[in-house]
Order: structure tokens, then sequence, then C-alpha cells
């Protein structure tokens, strides 16, 4: 049973790009890029959305700039890939299938059939020359030295994690708004 | 010569309101010990007027909280407003020249002071006058609310990360 993982680079401020739809603002070295490797080389089956792999479909064809980026572009290629797209005929790259729509059952099967971690890079990441996908693990997040205006990282109210259940005790507010240090 | 700081609890997609987080008992030890090493405190009103709720003695309150209370009562405290007439016990209110009176402190006074409220430390971020953010991240995903960074968007670099109790990650950064 594979575990379905969401993890993307992200502004202080729960952006993953600025206003101007650019992926810029974080700087990515060597390091950065290591790790992204490090997380591809864990993820069995990525499944896109139809931006996110033309985004991403370049890594197809490019060798990469550096070696990080060139181990990285070697992954993609062996990487299994589905993409959820209406529009979409044809797959560009090899490895590649194209479905008209996923739902929960569907996705279960893929969880229940792949041997490692499915990834769901479903937002637009950054230009492939800068930054390769990131395979996401669940509660991880990539904090950058940023803020920025953008398309947030999670846009629908949820809520997670212990807190979910817990009413907060009334006398506590004060103190938890207040936590300045 | 002292170090102005403006640390808060927040959600994951960095939000700040209040409601929303219960601190567990370490987050809670923790800012006991943080308000008791403070020098000194500025607030908006707005959230002076929250935290008065810790002025005045309550039934409910086990240790800790009393522990909090005296800790908070004892700090002085400065309140920017234009709008307060008066100000409760220990605190001084601030009308205008805000940005005088933060350099005198930071010039006069040693040890940390601490901002409270986004809307003032976006002020003081403006001003060039906080040395150091603190993001308190809580594993909740808010999708609206206030946020941390008010306003200006500061550069910055990351100084430290720990962890607080069981699900609360501390960020720390100082202006790049």
């Amino acid at each position: 049973m594979a575990k379905l993982v969401f993890e993307m680079m992200v502004s202080l401020d729960g952006y993953i790009n600025d206003a101007a739809g650019d992926f810029d603002w974080g700087h990515i070295d060597a390091q950065v890029h290591g790790h992204a490797n490090r997380e591809g080389r864990r993820c069995g089956l990525a499944v896109y959305g139809r931006r996110m792999y033309e985004t991403m479909a370049i890594w197809e064809t490019y060798q990469g700039g550096t070696p990080f980026e060139a181990e990285y572009a070697e992954l993609w290629r062996q990487t299994d890939k589905i993409v959820v797209s209406k529009t979409l005929t044809e797959a560009k790259t090899r490895r590649t299938k194209i479905l008209p729509s996923l739902d929960a059952e569907a996705m279960g099967d893929l969880k229940a059939q792949a041997g490692r971690d499915t990834s769901y890079p479903a937002r637009r990441l950054l230009p492939p020359i800068w930054m390769p996908a990131w395979w996401m693990r669940s509660a991880s997040i990539t904090c950058r030295s940023r803020s920025v205006t953008g398309r947030r990282c999670s846009r629908r109210a949820t809520r997670s994690g212990s807190n979910a259940s817990k009413p907060r005790p009334s006398p506590t507010a004060p103190f938890s708004t207040a936590t300045a240090s | 010569m002292a170090k102005l700081t403006f640390g808060m609890n927040q959600s994951l997609d960095g939000y700040v309101d209040h409601q929303e987080f219960a601190p567990g008992p370490a987050l809670f030890r923790h800012w006991i010990e943080q308000v008791r090493d403070l020098t000194g405190s500025v607030y908006g009103r707005r959230m002076y007027e929250i935290m008065r709720y810790w002025d005045e003695d309550r039934p409910e309150w086990d240790a800790e909280h009393r522990e909090f209370a005296a800790a908070w009562r004892r700090q002085p405290k400065w309140v920017v407003s234009r709008s307060s007439k008066s100000v409760g016990p220990n605190a001084t209110l601030v009308e205008d020249d805000v940005e005088a009176v933060i350099r005198d402190l930071k010039a006069r006074l040693a040890g940390e002071i601490s901002v409270s409220g986004p809307d003032l430390a976006g002020s003081l971020t403006e001003l060039g006058l906080i040395d150091e953010y603190r993001l308190y991240l809580h594993p909740v995903v808010l999708g609206r609310g206030k946020p941390f960074f008010a306003g200006p968007r500061p550069p910055l670099r990351l100084v430290s990360t720990d962890r607080v109790g069981e699900d609360v990650i501390r960020l720390t950064y100082v202006p790049a």
C-alpha cells in the first residue's frame, strides 16, 4: 500500500508562486536540489494535473545543466506518470498514461498497486530548469525565508492534526493569541 | 541595546487567528518562560485588550495560568493606541511618534522586548525595527484570517528551527 503525498516549496506565508505566477522567489542550491532528488527516488508513481505535467514534461528531453539536474532528469524519465486531463489526448512523454478523470476509488486502487509512494504535484511547480517536481510527504512543508503574494498551497479551509477535534478551552484563548515573545 | 522580537502562534498557511490554537502543556510552559524572561512588551490596542484578561485572577485558573499571569503582570508594557484613554497596571500609553518611542526603548533597555499584534509588527517591520521573527507553526490549515506578515514582506534569513511539544515547530528568522 503506497502513501499518497503532496509536497511543495512554499513561502513562509503559504504561497507556492508569486503574484505573477513565477517561481523564482526560492533559491535552489545544491543541497535543496539533492533533497528533491532523494524525495524523487522514493516516488513510484507521479499523478499530475495537465498544467503541471506540461510544465514538467521538459525533463523528458532536458539533460540538466548541473549534475543534480541531470540526476533529476533521469529520475523523472524513469518514473511512471499519470496525467489527469480531459483535454489531452496523447502523452508526449514515455511511461505516461492519460486519464480523463481519477476518482477516490481509482486512486485507492493505484495506492494499493503501487509499491512506493505516489506523489501528487497537482499545482504548477517551478519552471523545471529551476525546480524538480517535489514528491510530497504528507505534512512536510519546505519553508523558505520569504513571504510572497501568489497562489496558496492550500485554498480550502481544512484542519489536520490533533487540534482538529479539540475546541479551544476558553481560559487559554487570550494566552494563545498573545503569545508574543 | 534591547532586541525587538515578534513571535506568534499561527497556522501552516500563516494565519494567527488565536481561537484556532489551543496550546498544549509544553507550549504553555514555553510561553510562561518566554514572558518571564522579557524586558517588556509593546502592544497594539486590540492585542492589549485581549491580553488584559491576565490582569485579573480567575477562579478557573490552574497553577500554570497563575504563573503566566504573574509573569505577564510583572513585565512593563507599552500600548500603542490613538483611541485608548487609559491603560491598565504596569502599562504606558504611546499615542504618537511610535518610532521614536520604540527606538528609545531599544537604545535604553537591555534584553528582549516583544511586539504583539501583526498590524503593529507590520508598521515596525516597515521601520526596520524588528530584530527577530518567530513563527510557531501549528498543524492547522485555516485558508483565511489575519496573516502573521501584515503588509510588509521582509527579506529574512533562517536562524533556527525547534520543535515545541508534540506538534508545534518554531522557526526563527532575522532580517536578511
